[in-house]
C-alpha cells in the first residue's frame, strides 16, 4: 500500500496490512451486507475489550481452569508491569504453569506472540503439551526428531523442546537463529550456574518475552538468584562481583545485606507469591494401602504370565535389553496388564495369540485357560466392599481400558451408579460423563490416558485400582482432586496383590518417599531426569534377577529419591529463610514499577 | 461481556443463516458451513462446567471461529437514500431572509468508508480502530462519521476499481496523519525507555569490563612479582581477563542489539473493513430573499444526502461558516457576527461597514 509522501519522518512508518483480504474483495467487487461490516467490526470491538479480571482471555479462560486471584495478579503484574520478562517463583503448588500459559494466552490474544518456545525437563515436555491442549486449547508441538509430525526446530510456529534436546548439534544453532515473541523455562533453578550449557542456552536465545519458572529461584547461594534476573534483565543487579559485595552477608551467599534494596531490583522482575499469601486452603493427604493375598488361581496365573514375559525378555539380545525398545516395553506393558486385571491380561495374551508361532501360542494358550480359571477378581471383591464402605464420590483410577470395563460392570452389578472416562471417548462423551458424575453416580472409572485436565475438586478419595511404576504418573492421579481448590482432606487407597512388582514398588519406593503425604508439587522438585528410566530399570531387574533382585533395586532407588527428597526440603527451607519478607507477591502490592 | 459475545455470535447465526434452537442456557447450532455437524454451546460459564457444553467467550475456538469468518466479509456497498433538496434547504436557518430552490442538478458521487486496526507495539500493543471517511475527490467527508446514518445495501452499478483504489490509498494517507502525533509521542518516549536499557546494559558491561581489568592487573603484578623472586607464574590469569574483555565486547553488542529490538515502536493498520458508498450529491441553485423585499441574492449550495451542506455557506465579510443566515439589504450575506457595525450612518453589516470606511466610501446601506 504506498503511503509515502517522500517527507522525512520524525515517527515510524504505519505498515498496511489487509490480513482478511478486504481490499481484494472491494477492488474486486465481492462485497457483502452492511450488516456484516458491523458484525465484522464488533468482532474486534469485543477483543479490545478486557474481559473478566482486566484479562482479554479472562472469560475464556476462567471457564476452563479454576483461577486464583493470586494469578491473575501475577499475569497483571508481568503483562503490564514487566514488559513481559520476568521470573515467576510462586512456592509450589500454587500454579506457576497456568500462570506461565495465562500470560501466554494474553500476548497471543493480542497478538504480540506467535512464535513462542517453551524449554522444560524432559520428563515434563508431554506435561505442558496436554496442559496447554486441555486447558488451553492450543496446540505445540513437542520437539522430538522421532515424532513424524515433528517438521524441524525452525519449523514450528509453537513449540515445546526439553532442555537436552535444545542443546544438541543441529538444534541449538536453529533455536538461536529464530526470534521468538516468547521462551518460557520451565524448572529455571537448572539455570543457576552462568558457566552450564543450560545457562549459555537460554542466554543465547532471543526472544521478546521472557518466563522463568522455579520454586527454588536458589538451590544454595543468592549468586543464583542474580544468574536468573541476569537472564531475565541483564546488569538490573549490575556485575556479579558489585552484587555480591552489595547483597551478600556471608561468604557462603545465604544471608542478605541491603535486603530492602534487593527487594526493590527483585520486585521489577520477580513474581513470589507463598501459600501463607493467598489465604487458599492447602488440604492434607491420607493414604491406605489394601495388600491383598492372591488366590491360589491368581498366584498361579501371575507366576506363569511372569514365567512367559522372563522368557522372551531373556531371548532379547543384550543390547537391546540395555537400551530398551519397543519389544522391552510391550513386555513391560504385559507386565503391567497382569497385574491390572484379569480381563486386560487376557486380552493382551489373545492378541499375542494372534501373531505367535505354532509354539508359542500353546504357550499362550495355556496361559490364557489360567485366565479363565481364576474367577473373579480377589481385587474387584475389594474394590467393591471398599466402595460401599466409603461415603461420597469416589474417583477410580485403571491404567487400561479392559481392566476400566471390568471395575465398571462389576460395581454396576453391584448396584453402584458408575461413570466412565477416558483418552479412548470422544470429547462430547467425556463431558456427559463428568456431568453424570458430578449430578448421579457415586464412582467414577477412570484411565490416566482421558484424565489431563479434569477438575474435580468435588470429589476427595481416590483409588488406585492399579499402580503405575512411575510416580510421576501416580502424583498425576492424585492431582485430579488434589490441587487449588479442594476443601477437604484427601484420601487415597492403593490396591495391591501381595507378592507382585506393584507391591514392592509401594512398599520400597512410594512410601520411602512419602509420595501420599506431598505437598502438591514437591514431586516435581525431587524427580530429576531420571523419572523416564524407572520404569525399565525395575523391570530389568526384576526379569533378570528376580522377585529379589527386583527389591534390592527398587530399595536402592527408593533411598536415592528419598535423599532427593530431604534434599529438595533443604532447598525450600533456604528459599523461605532468604527471601521471607520480602514483598514480591501482587497480592500484597509490592514494590516494582 | 458475555451478553455482548451471546449478542455477536446470535447475530452471526442469523446472519450466515446457520441452525440454532435454544434449549435453556445452550445453544444448539449447526453452522452453514458445517453442516454435518451439531455443537452445543452456551455463553454461560457455569453452564459449560454443569452441562459440558462448549462455552463461547473471547479468545474461545468458536469465538475465534465465527469472529474469523466475519472479518472476511467486511466489505461492503451500499448507497444512501437521495435527499429532498426543497426540504433540505428549508431546513437552513435564516434571520431575516427565505431560501427558495431555484433548481438542482443531481450528481452521483462515490465515497470509501475504511476501518482500519491500528495497532502500534513496543513491548506493549496498544489497539484501535480508526475511521477514515475519504469522498472522491479524495477529501476527507466527516459528514460520513456522522452515527445517524444510515446506508441501504445496493448493488454497484459499476464497481469504478480505480476510483476506489485511489480513494483507499488516500484514506490510508489520512490515516497516517491522524495518528502521527501520537506515534511521534510514543517514539519518543520509548526512545527515553530503550535509552535507560542501552544506558544499564553498558555500564553493566562497563562494570564488568573494569573487574576483569583489575583482575588482569592483579594478574600482571603476581607475575611480575613472582618473575623477580624467580619464581614461576602461570600468568593465567592475565588471559583469562583478554579473552573476558572480548567476550563482554561480543554479549555487550548482543544485548544491546536485543534491547533495540524490543524497544522498537511498531506500527500497522490493518484493514478491517470498508464500505463503499455511493450517493446523491444536489448541487442547488437557491434565491435568497431578505423578508422585507428589499434584497435577493441567488447562492450555490451543495447538498449532500444527509440533507446537509458539503460546504457551509461562508460569511462574505469574515469567510467563517454562517450558522444563521443574515442577508443585508445591500445583499451581502453574513453571519450572525458580521450582522451589525456601528456607523454614523446606523448599523450596517461589516461589508457595508468597510466599504463605507473605505478610500472610495460608498453609500452603505442600512440593514
Amino acid at each position: 500500500m504506498p503511503s509515502g509522501d517522500g517527507l522525512p519522518r520524525a515517527f515510524p512508518k504505519v505498515g498496511f496490512s489487509d490480513p482478511y483480504g478486504i481490499a481484494e474483495s472491494l477492488l474486486e467487487g465481492r462485497f457483502y451486507p452492511v450488516a456484516w461490516l458491523g458484525l465484522c467490526l464488533k468482532s474486534y470491538e469485543l477483543l479490545n475489550e478486557a474481559g473478566a479480571w482486566g484479562l482479554v482471555s479472562g472469560a475464556f479462560l476462567g471457564s476452563r481452569i479454576a483461577i486464583m486471584p493470586h494469578q491473575v495478579s501475577a499475569v497483571l503484574k508481568v503483562r503490564d508491569g514487566m514488559e513481559g520478562r520476568a521470573l515467576l517463583a510462586d512456592e509450589v503448588g500454587l500454579g506457576k504453569t497456568i500462570e506461565a500459559c495465562m500470560i501466554y494466552s494474553e500476548y497471543a490474544l493480542m497478538g504480540l506472540a506467535s512464535k513462542v518456545l517453551i524449554l522444560t525437563p524432559p520428563a515434563l515436555t508431554r506435561q505442558w503439551q496436554d496442559e496447554l491442549r486441555t486447558k488451553f486449547l492450543e496446540e505445540f508441538t513437542v520437539a522430538s526428531p522421532r515424532d513424524p509430525e515433528f517438521k524441524g526446530y525452525d519449523k514450528h510456529e509453537k513449540m515445546i523442546i526439553s532442555m537436552d534436546t535444545a542443546k544438541r548439534p543441529g538444534a541449538m544453532e536453529k533455536i538461536c537463529r529464530t526470534r521468538w515473541d516468547l521462551l518460557i523455562v520451565d524448572e529455571a533453578h537448572r539455570l543457576k550456574n552462568s558457566r552450564t550449557q543450560n545457562y549459555k542456552l537460554v542466554k543465547a536465545i532471543s526472544s521478546r518475552y521472557l518466563l522463568l519458572l522455579t520454586a527454588t529461584p536458589l538451590q544454595n547461594n543468592l549468586v543464583e538468584l542474580y544468574n536468573l534476573v541476569d537472564l531475565v534483565r541483564p546488569g538490573l543487579l549490575g556485575s556479579r562481583l558489585e552484587f555480591e559485595s552489595r547483597f551478600l552477608a556471608d561468604s557462603r551467599g545465604r544471608k542478605v545485606a541491603n535486603r530492602p534494596a534487593l527487594q526493590d531490583l527483585l520486585s521489577r522482575v520477580m513474581v513470589r507469591t507463598t501459600r501463607k499469601e493467598t489465604n487458599l486452603p492447602f488440604t492434607e493427604r491420607f493414604s491406605k494401602t489394601l495388600r491383598i493375598q492372591p488366590k491360589r488361581s491368581e498366584r498361579e496365573l501371575y507366576e506363569a504370565v511372569t514365567e512367559y514375559v522372563r522368557s522372551r525378555y531373556l531371548a532379547l539380545p543384550r543390547a537391546r535389553r540395555e537400551r530398551p525398545a519397543a519389544d522391552v516395553f510391550l513386555l513391560i506393558t504385559l507386565q503391567r496388564q497382569l497385574a491390572s486385571s484379569t480381563p486386560a491380561i487376557s486380552k493382551a495374551l489373545r492378541r499375542r495369540m494372534e501373531k505367535a508361532g505354532p509354539g508359542e501360542s500353546g504357550e499362550i494358550a495355556k496361559l490364557l485357560r489360567l485366565a479363565e480359571a481364576s474367577g473373579e477378581d480377589s481385587k474387584c471383591r475389594a474394590v467393591k466392599e471398599l466402595v460401599e464402605s466409603t461415603p461420597g464420590k469416589i474417583l477410580i483410577f485403571t491404567t487400561f481400558l479392559e481392566t476400566q470395563e471390568y471395575v465398571r460392570a462389576s460395581l454396576e452389578n453391584s448396584g453402584t451408579g458408575v461413570a466412565c472416562y477416558s483418552g479412548a471417548m470422544g470429547e462430547e462423551e467425556r463431558q456427559k460423563s463428568l456431568a453424570a458424575f458430578r449430578e448421579g453416580a457415586k464412582v467414577l472409572v477412570c484411565t490416566e490416558a482421558g484424565s489431563e485436565g479434569m477438575n474435580l475438586q468435588f470429589c476427595n478419595v481416590v483409588v488406585n485400582y492399579d499402580l503405575p511404576w512411575n510416580p510421576l504418573r501416580v502424583e498425576q492421579r492424585i492431582g485430579r482432586v488434589h490441587r487449588l481448590g479442594q476443601e477437604k482432606d484427601v484420601y487415597i487407597f492403593n490396591l495391591t496383590m501381595r507378592g507382585t512388582i506393584e507391591d514392592y514398588i509401594l512398599e520400597l519406593l512410594y512410601e520411602k518417599i512419602r509420595l501420599f503425604q506431598l505437598t502438591i508439587g514437591d514431586l516435581e522438585l525431587i524427580l530429576g531426569d531420571e523419572v523416564r528410566k524407572i520404569e525399565p530399570r525395575i523391570f530389568r531387574s526384576f526379569m533378570e534377577k528376580g522377585a529379589r533382585g527386583a527389591k534390592r533395586a527398587i530399595e536402592r532407588m527408593g533411598l536415592d529419591l528419598a535423599r532427593k527428597r530431604d534434599l529438595a526440603e533443604a532447598v525450600k527451607k533456604r528459599n523461605e529463610a532468604v527471601l521471607e519478607g520480602m514483598r514480591l507477591s501482587p497480592l500484597g502490592g509490592g514494590g516494582g514499577e | 461481556m458475555s451478553a455482548k459475545v451471546e449478542e455477536f455470535v446470535k447475530e452471526y447465526l442469523k446472519l450466515s443463516g446457520s441452525e440454532a434452537r435454544e434449549e435453556g442456557k445452550c445453544l444448539l447450532v449447526r453452522l452453514k458451513g458445517e453442516p454435518g455437524r451439531a455443537r452445543a454451546i452456551t455463553f454461560s460459564g457455569e453452564e459449560a462446567e454443569r452441562r459440558g457444553c462448549e462455552l463461547v467467550a473471547v479468545g474461545s475456538p468458536f469465538f475465534r471461529l465465527v469472529a474469523e469468518d466475519a472479518r472476511r466479509r467486511g466489505a461492503a456497498f451500499a448507497s444512501f437514500p437521495k435527499a429532498d433538496p426543497a426540504a433540505a434547504l428549508a431546513r437552513i436557518p435564516c434571520a431575516n431572509c427565505k431560501l427558495e430552490l431555484a433548481g438542482a442538478e443531481e450528481t452521483r458521487r462515490r465515497a470509501l468508508v475504511a476501518h482500519y486496526l491500528f495497532t502500534v507495539s513496543t513491548t506493549k500493543r496498544s489497539q484501535k480502530m480508526v475511521e477514515v471517511a475519504v469522498s472522491d475527490s479524495g477529501e476527507e467527508a466527516p459528514w460520513l462519521y456522522s452515527p445517524g446514518l444510515r446506508p441501504a445495501d445496493e448493488e454497484p452499478r459499476e464497481l469504478g476499481k480505480e476510483e476506489a483504489r485511489l480513494m483507499l490509498e488516500r484514506s490510508f494517507q489520512i490515516l497516517e496523519e491522524k495518528v502521527g502525533e501520537e506515534l511521534r509521542e510514543l517514539s519518543l518516549e520509548t526512545e527515553r525507555l530503550l535509552s535507560e536499557a542501552v544506558d544499564r546494559v553498558q555500564s553493566y558491561y562497563a562494570q564488568l569490563r573494569d573487574e576483569a581489568v583489575n583482575q588482569a592487573e592483579y594478574a600482571r603484578s603476581q607475575a611480575l612479582n613472582a618473575k623477580g623472586k624467580g619464581e614461576a607464574f602461570p600468568g593465567a590469569g592475565y588471559e583469562e581477563a583478554e579473552k573476558l574483555l572480548a567476550e563482554y565486547d561480543r554479549l555487550e553488542a548482543l544485548d544491546v542489539e536485543r534491547e533495540r529490538s524490543r524497544y522498537q515502536v511498531k506500527a500497522e493498520a490493518a484493514l478491517a473493513g470498508a464500505l463503499l458508498l455511493s450517493y446523491s450529491s444536489f448541487k442547488c441553485r437557491a434565491l435568497l430573499r431578505n423578508l422585507e423585499g428589499s434584497a435577493s441574492r441567488e447562492v450555490v449550495l451543495s447538498l449532500l444526502p444527509n440533507g446537509e451542506l458539503e460546504k457551509p455557506l461562508s460569511c462574505e465579510a469574515c469567510k467563517m461558516p454562517v450558522g444563521e443566515i443574515h442577508l443585508c439589504s445591500s445583499g451581502h450575506v453574513v453571519g450572525e457576527e458580521c450582522v451589525a457595525k456601528k456607523t454614523p450612518e446606523g448599523e450596517l453589516c461589516a461589508l457595508c461597514a468597510g466599504q463605507r470606511e473605505g478610500p472610495d466610501g460608498i453609500q452603505g446601506k442600512r440593514l
